[in-house]
């Protein structure tokens, strides 16, 4: 697997290109999401010039997942749009909380994905480990993220320490809850240790 | 409800408010005064059956989530498994529960994560959740 990781000015030329197709074929074609995007490329309000943005690549140089974070000091994913998520909590402002949103990775040779399943793939445990530490290196301490119920249960048994910041809730058909994943500088090792343990 | 909690019964429901790292902190005690209420239940994607001898499926695997309602819920999901192979089946918790709450001791203090768990897995005995779940994925559970 190769990993890129940077601001659109910062990942290698076309890739931020390639990654919006990969988003629309994800998320709009595979996971049927109903998003306002141009047609095969799905962009929102929030990829802006200081979006960071984790992309992994196979062999073949075809995307295999992807991941965007967002500081929760400017607008954010959760904190504008599914602010119920958060049982009453203000949405996190701070500089050491990120967002994780339009987390995705495939693997090719399954037969289906769905919204959960994707979260359990060796690809996704090694994309999540990548995202977690580009969050630290951002000066993340935590990762809050709108993601569907089912995926909590995962984390933890791949050895991440997640938990929800309130009730799940089903909006548009899919239920989905705000999920607080805890970034450890050391994550790689600590998982590892759960998985021996 | 558990004998030694009883004495609580007609105790006001507190009211809760999540802190600002998620939590909904409360104790145990305050936890019996909540009703709490079945939210939805589904099967384990990832591992819907258990296939055993004969391609018969010896148990199945789900999801349940809780909720008690008020000014700052109370959220409360467990997996479960429901085993065929015990007469009339048995349908048990597996694995921790996941919540949003912290349970605080007689000091107000946080129990922390691990007694957290512990004390809402017993908890989880008194609810007598197993219809509720089953029926809301359509199986009929005595």
């Amino acid at each position: 697997m190769q990993l890129h990781s940077g601001n659109p000015q910062q990942l290698p030329a076309g890739l931020y290109s390639e990654l919006s197709r990969f988003r629309h074929m994800v998320f709009v074609e595979r996971l049927g999401w109903t998003l306002d995007t141009d047609p095969g490329a799905e962009q929102d309000q929030f990829d802006r010039p200081d979006t960071v943005y984790v992309v992994a690549k196979d062999e073949n140089e075809r995307i295999t997942g992807c991941a965007r974070l967002l500081p929760t000091t400017r607008p954010y994913l959760l904190g504008e749009v599914f602010p119920e998520l958060l049982n009453g909590m203000a949405p996190p402002c701070a500089e050491d909380i990120w967002e994780l949103s339009r987390f995705a990775a495939i693997d090719f040779s399954a037969k289906h994905t769905s919204a959960v399943s994707q979260f359990s793939s060796e690809i996704a445990v090694q994309l999540l480990h990548a995202s977690i530490q580009c969050a630290a290196a951002h000066g993340a301490k935590e990762m809050i993220t709108v993601s569907p119920i089912g995926v909590e249960r995962l984390l933890r048994r791949a050895g991440f320490q997640a938990r929800r910041a309130g009730p799940p809730m089903i909006i548009d058909g899919h239920p989905i809850f705000a999920c607080l994943i805890k970034v450890d500088a050391d994550a790689e090792s600590v998982v590892k240790e759960r998985k021996t343990a | 409800m558990c004998p030694e909690h009883e004495h609580f019964a007609q105790a006001p429901q507190k009211q809760l408010f999540p802190s600002a790292d998620g939590y909904v902190r409360l104790s145990v005690e305050d936890l019996l005064q909540i009703p709490i209420e079945h939210l939805m239940s589904g099967l384990d994607l990832e591992n819907p059956a258990l296939i055993g001898e004969g391609a018969s499926p010896t148990h199945i695997c789900g999801f349940t989530e809780w909720i008690g309602k008020g000014e700052a819920a109370i959220t409360i999901g467990w997996d479960w498994q429901l085993d065929f192979r015990q007469t009339n089946g048995i349908c048990a918790r597996v694995g921790p529960p996941r919540s949003n709450l912290m349970l605080l001791d007689k000091h107000q203090r946080d129990v922390g994560h691990s007694a957290t768990c512990a004390k809402l897995e017993a908890y989880i005995k008194t609810l007598g959740w197993q219809g509720k779940t089953l029926k809301a994925i359509g199986f009929n559970y005595k």
